[in-house]
């Protein structure tokens, strides 16, 4: 009787070990009875012991179920390798696409890795990415057709390229983007939830997509060619991202279950490093944005400053041109009264000079004030410039009786000055001086450190400025000596062109006008603070040159 | 028919000569004031047949002092002379009987000088 171990079909209920209902199966399959049940049935034991050639009867049987599990374990190893080989790729993909910010380069990473024999081998992988209220095709790797995809493996064999490999070849990528343009233009899809292919992506999971089971995708499943497709939705938090679509439209190899699962894992990395390239490229916009933006304020700024300025000019201008009518007016009158009448008469040819002086004065502050519109600095030490101005005015000044007294800081106080300004400020500052001492006196002028400030002060022993006027003296054309009126606007000006300005301090026994100008920071013009109030007194046996005696 | 008398009135001292000097030839009598306040001063005291105003003066403008004018003293004729010509869009400038804009040719003034005192005198004033 033969043995039922070495039967090729049993009949149901041969075998108390296999279960009909579940294992019937096994009844038709020997290889596979002898592997889950004789090797483990006692009567195979039996029968091996009781017949004549035991160890024979067990080699010969030995290769049949070895046989078998050598296949499965060649398998297994090769899926473990193959396993392996993925981990690694998938760590190098992770390792890339980690420490990128560039959306485009994880993009083609991640379809690198989805389409890399060593990585998934599928045959193509889509990437649609949502934007405002629509999910749109963004890129695709693979080959178009059968005969392409052969080239194309031919080429990755002979070259030996790994995933890395792969990635170098970035023009391969833009000429894959550009390949599949028509159909990424028409993977167009609303964000609606009632949109069909909305409905596997709200189900967070990897979904295998066909005809039978989804019916309302037919329209993808012809676009792309195929009739499989996974789906693999990008989700961040609660935020859709997009999807992945893979397909196997030339092998036509199905999906395993257990990669189906690994790529839901990968898909979360995936929708990471997307989500992260998406709010960098955001980010960056935003910078640029608002570098436009301050770069366009900046301009507006400096057009604002410009126009008021233009503005001020415009009316400094025009209020001048007015000034300017009244002297001219008188002289060209009288000049044509002399000519007319041939008098020589002294009091009027006097007015004429006057007046051909004030009209110079006039033009002279014009000029002033323009200087103070368009500086031109340069790094120097306010203590020359001042030293210079004070000597220029000592000489084109009527002083009479008036002395000057400078007061100088020990140390050099480098500023970014356009010296015409100190000038100005200087001239008209002793000028106001003199006039306020009709009799005569002292003058101090002194420059030094005050914190962060560089300090001119003007010192005179007038009368004062009456209380009432304070707020007006520093008014163009505002003048109570007959003059332009326009020396102090011109001196507030020059001032404020550094950030500073002009203060007073008055009382019947004098007046002191204080100039100051914030010091600059480095990028500016370096700035040597003065040590406490180390003054050289100019009027200590000197002139304001050495050798000069003073007066 | 008698000389016409012209209260000149400007803070320039230098307008003020020359104006004396330009229309003493003319053949009128003069008188001088420096401000608004002395105008009126003068006005209170000696009769003026024609006033020839500055506009831009320190303490009371001239419009101010034209107000006065034209409130206390019906009839008199009032030229405002001003280096600045957007004072012709002032309102209160149109209660003068002409504005002259101040230049070396003294002309125009001349011509409304006589103009005026013809219009407001006859031939009575010249």
């Amino acid at each position: 009787m033969e043995k039922c171990w070495l039967k090729s079909v049993l009949e149901r209920g041969e075998c108390p070990n296999i279960d009909p209902d579940t294992e019937a199966h096994l009844l038709n399959d020997p290889k596979a009875r002898m592997r889950e049940k004789c090797v483990e049935c006692p009567k195979l034991m039996v029968d091996l012991v009781s017949c004549e050639a035991p160890h024979q009867v067990a080699m010969e049987l030995l290769p049949r179920v070895m046989g078998e599990d050598q296949g499965e374990i060649q398998h297994l190893k090769e899926r473990l390798n193959q396993g392996r080989r993925r981990i690694k790729a998938l760590s190098e993909v992770t390792s890339l696409i980690r420490d990128s910010t560039n959306l485009d380069e994880i993009i083609y990473t991640l379809l690198t890795y989805l389409t890399a024999g060593d990585g998934f081998g599928y045959n193509r992988a889509w990437v649609l990415l949502a934007e405002e209220d629509t999910l749109k095709g963004y890129w695709a790797i693979g080959p178009r057709d059968h005969r392409e995809a052969i080239e194309i493996w031919r080429c990755i064999e002979e070259e030996g390229c790994s995933i890395r490999g792969l990635l170098q070849r970035k023009d391969t990528f833009l000429r894959d983007k550009e390949k599949f343009r028509p159909i990424l233009e028409r993977l167009l899809f609303s964000l609606d939830p009632r949109e069909p292919l909305m409905r596997f992506l709200e189900a967070r999971r990897a979904t295998l997509v066909d005809r039978d089971t989804c019916p309302e995708l037919a329209s993808l499943l012809d676009l792309l060619s195929v009739k499989t497709l996974l789906v693999l939705p990008l989700w961040s938090g609660e935020a859709l991202l997009g999807c992945i679509l893979v397909d196997n439209v030339v092998t036509c190899d199905p999906f395993h279950p257990v990669e189906v699962r690994a790529l839901e894992t990968f898909a979360v990395q995936a929708a990471l490093a997307i989500d992260r390239a998406r709010l960098y490229r955001q980010l960056e916009e935003k910078i640029r944005e608002l570098e436009r933006s301050s770069w366009e304020k900046e301009c507006r700024h400096e057009s604002i400053t410009k126009l008021e300025k233009m503005s001020a000019v415009g009316t400094i201008t025009s209020k001048m041109a007015h000034e300017i009518r009244n002297p001219v007016t008188a002289i060209g009158g009288l000049a044509n009264y002399l000519l007319k009448t041939g008098k020589s008469d002294e009091r009027v040819l006097r007015t004429i000079v006057e007046e051909s002086k004030r009209l110079e004065e006039l033009v002279r502050d014009l000029i002033s004030f323009a200087d103070t519109i368009c500086p031109s600095k340069t790094l120097l030490d306010l203590r020359m410039v001042v030293k210079k101005a004070v000597q220029e005015a000592e000489e084109a000044l009527e002083k009479g009786n008036h002395t000057f007294r400078l007061f100088l800081d020990g140390e050099p106080i480098m500023l970014q000055v356009d010296p015409r300004h100190i000038r100005t400020i200087v001239w008209h500052l002793l000028k106001n001086a003199i006039d306020a001492m009709p009799g005569g006196g002292e003058i101090k002028v002194s420059l030094k450190m005050e914190g962060d400030k560089a300090l001119l002060e003007v010192e005179d022993r007038g009368n004062g400025i009456p209380s009432q006027m304070i707020d007006k003296v520093t008014r163009p054309f505002f003048s109570t000596k007959g003059g332009t009126g326009m020396g102090l606007p011109i001196c507030v000006s020059a001032a404020k062109e550094y950030g500073g300005g002009l203060k007073f301090s008055s009382s019947p026994q004098g007046t002191v006008v204080r100039v100051w100008l914030p010091l600059r920071d480095k990028e500016e013009g370096k700035v040597e603070k003065g040590q406490g109030n180390r003054y050289r007194s100019w009027k200590e046996g000197e002139g304001i040159f050495p050798g000069v005696e003073g007066r | 028919m008698g000389k016409a008398r012209l209260l000149i009135v400007d803070d320039e001292e230098s307008i003020r000569l020359l104006y004396q000097q330009e229309f003493t030839d003319e053949g009128y009598d003069v008188v001088l004031a420096s401000s608004g306040e002395e105008a009126l001063e003068v006005l209170d005291k000696e009769p003026v047949d024609l006033v020839i105003l500055d506009i831009r003066m320190k303490e009371m403008s001239g419009l101010e002092a034209l107000q006065h004018i034209v409130k206390e003293k019906k009839n008199l004729p009032v030229i405002l002379c001003s280096a600045y010509s957007s004072y012709q869009d002032d309102f209160s400038s149109w209660l003068a009987d002409a504005y002259v804009i101040k230049s070396s040719d003294l002309t125009e003034l001349k011509e409304e000088v006589k103009r005026l005192l013809e219009k407001y005198y006859g031939g009575d004033k010249a």
